[in-house]
């Protein structure tokens, strides 16, 4: 392990010197994002928890695909499961908030657990064929259970708590609760990526074979990603369900994980912070273009303009890459938790 | 319900998965594409072909006519090779078989919503044909005559593909192609459009498929999310690439379908998810799938 101890004292050291920097810049921007509910309206506000919420599914995404190699598209059955425990626990059984949330988070650790068993052997596309398959027996399983999920048009009303005595069901408060969230779940993973087993993670994304002769149990190491990514999406569908208050089979939809996907391809995979500005950017637009195609056409159909730009990003960013910006993100640039290739060859 | 009818309705359905994966299986085994688009291919197949079927009853003034339907299901196969050339012109401005992968979901996404709007979001049927409508005896039970015809034709398509691939000059280049693209293309031949033959079979096959099934099973918005759903279960059992095993994972998640709607209702797609699992859990690769 002497190149593993070299990279992890350089990476040390370079740490240290922008530890503060990078405190400062997070406590700005926090404070910055603090201060964003007294100069919007509710729907605005509304939007941007939406956008914290998807962009803490975004960062979930990223930790796979950019930072573990393994591109995922069941995100949002992780979601969805973490969403109907939520509603079935604290709605159909009365469990107390915080008990259902618990659990709920655990659901989708479990879910993610059990599915990596199987999955975590295979690789590349073979990786996303599964993830999308897991996708789709989610969305199967929303839709046919009727007596436990409600079926096609899921679980209303659920009920949002009230704690230490904030209501959730206020949006500002909940924006509050959201901006937290996504700040101790970036911090945390941060803190993770920069710690042993991360770097060993990174190091299988780019040479699974060499870490493999290095002693490394590449597929523990694949498994307990996977893991971790589950339960950070399963976060977020507990405070999707106290956002929208409804659950339905359609997050399990192909048209949801495009948004997530969308979100981490505008912000960069690379970096962990960047999917969230990524959420942000996607959600606005989601909105205005709903809205526009609302004005000029009279029409609620959006989706074929949304497709449209997903398409027109992979697009730009491959040949961003291509031309050696070495941009893997369209917001992506300056510093932050960064993918860094490990291995050089 | 009697057993044969049971498994008569998973051979009829594992037949059309048969056709619908077929074209799955040709652009991944040639391009390493996982098209995610493919239920969409099916659906505006479907549609389309339905359109036309409506459009030629009403220039013949008469309702199920063969013809028509016939119209209906070429125009389908067209429809579903002109998706496929669009999705080749894209699939050139990318490289790499993840990022291609990503570009085949945005398609699915504008194709799916495209067809809510000029379809709408109710459910459409084919006009099947006369000769075909009434059900016929079987083995001392009546059962529909069009269903068996799907049957027919499936076995037709499997014999069409197998003598395509292994018989033909231009299945040994695509076999070849599939193992060593540089090779075939440092021996003179046209590699890209070999692909993009590839890619219009596979699409046309899925655009017919679209109008076979939509005579049956009806199109709506939600048909693209569950024909891809199939078609991926049909590759991941049988084998990703693999012609054969295309066919023996339709009949199979057929016919758990089938038994599974009968038996477990609420419950079918847990027998189906579970069966997917027991064969990865015991072939990593699929049935009849290669090792990578």
């Amino acid at each position: 392990m002497e190149t593993d101890s070299s990279l992890l004292a350089e990476q040390k050291a370079r740490l240290g010197a922008e530890r503060k920097r990078f405190a400062a810049l997070l406590a700005a921007l926090l404070l910055a994002a603090a201060c964003l509910p007294f100069f919007t309206s509710i729907f605005q506000t509304q939007l941007l928890t939406g956008a914290l919420i998807l962009g803490i599914t975004a960062m979930s995404f990223a930790l796979l695909a950019g930072f573990g190699g393994m591109i995922s598209m069941a995100q949002m059955a992780f979601y969805g499961m973490a969403s109907y425990a939520m509603a079935i626990t604290s709605k159909t059984w009365g469990w107390p908030p915080l008990a259902s949330a618990g659990f709920a988070v655990a659901c989708s650790i479990a879910l993610a657990a059990v599915f990596g068993l199987i999955a975590v052997r295979a690789a590349g596309v073979y990786f996303l064929i599964m993830t999308l398959a897991l996708l789709q027996i989610f969305y199967g399983v929303a839709m046919q259970w009727n007596s436990v999920t409600g079926g096609y048009n899921g679980i209303a009303g659920i009920p949002r708590p009230t704690l230490f005595g904030f209501s959730l069901g206020d949006p500002t408060t909940l924006f509050y609760v959201a901006l937290a969230t996504t700040a101790a779940v970036y911090l945390l993973l941060r803190r993770m990526l920069h710690s042993p087993f991360g770097l060993i993670v990174q190091g299988i994304r780019d040479n699974p074979v060499r870490m493999a002769a290095l002693g490394v149990r590449v597929q523990r190491h694949r498994w307990l990603t996977l893991v971790i990514s589950g339960a950070v999406a399963g976060v977020a569908g507990v405070l999707g369900t106290f956002h929208y208050g409804v659950v339905n089979p359609e997050v399990a939809g192909l048209s949801t994980s495009v948004l997530v996907v969308l979100a981490a391809l505008i912000g960069g995979v690379d970096r962990l912070f960047t999917p969230v500005l990524g959420a942000v950017v996607v959600s606005i637009l989601v909105s205005v273009v709903s809205y526009m195609m609302q004005q000029l056409f009279g029409t609620s159909r959006y989706w074929t303009i949304i497709g449209a730009i997903f398409v027109i990003v992979v697009i730009l960013r491959e040949s961003y890459a291509r031309r050696g910006w070495s941009v893997r993100g369209l917001l992506a640039s300056g510093r932050g938790t960064r993918a860094k290739s490990l291995a050089k060859d | 319900m009697a057993i044969l009818q049971i498994i008569l309705n998973g051979l009829t359905y594992g037949a059309l998965l048969f056709v619908v994966a077929s074209g799955f299986t040709l652009i991944f085994g040639l391009a390493r594409v996982v098209n995610l688009s493919h239920g969409a291919f099916y659906m505006f197949g479907g549609y389309v072909g339905y359109s036309v079927c409506v459009w030629a009853q009403h220039l013949m003034q008469t309702r199920n006519s063969g013809l028509a339907w016939t119209a209906g299901v070429l125009a389908a196969g067209l429809a579903g090779a002109l998706l496929a050339l669009v999705l080749s012109w894209l699939l050139k401005t990318v490289k790499g078989e993840l990022p291609q992968t990503l570009l085949t979901l945005g398609l699915a996404i504008m194709v799916g919503d495209i067809c809510l709007w000029i379809w709408g979001g109710l459910p459409v049927t084919l006009a099947v044909p006369r000769a075909l409508k009434s059900p016929v005896e079987f083995f001392g039970m009546m059962y529909p005559a069009y269903r068996l015809f799907i049957i027919v034709i499936a076995v037709a398509i499997a014999a069409l593909l197998y003598f395509l691939l292994f018989w033909s000059q231009f299945g040994r280049l695509i076999r070849a192609g599939v193992d060593n693209r540089e090779m075939v293309s440092a021996l003179g031949v046209n590699i890209d459009r070999l692909f993009l033959s590839i890619f219009l079979l596979g699409g046309f096959l899925t655009g017919i498929a679209g109008a076979i099934g939509g005579s049956y099973l009806a199109l709506s918005p939600g048909t693209g999310f569950q024909i891809l759903t199939v078609a991926l279960f049909v590759v991941i059992i049988g084998g990703l690439g693999s012609l054969l095993g295309s066919g023996v994972g339709a009949l199979i998640v057929g016919l758990v379908d089938s038994f599974g709607r009968v038996y477990f209702s609420q419950f079918a797609i847990f027998l189906l998810s579970a069966t997917v699992i027991a064969i990865l859990g015991f072939r990593a690769q699929g049935l009849f799938g290669r090792k990578e």
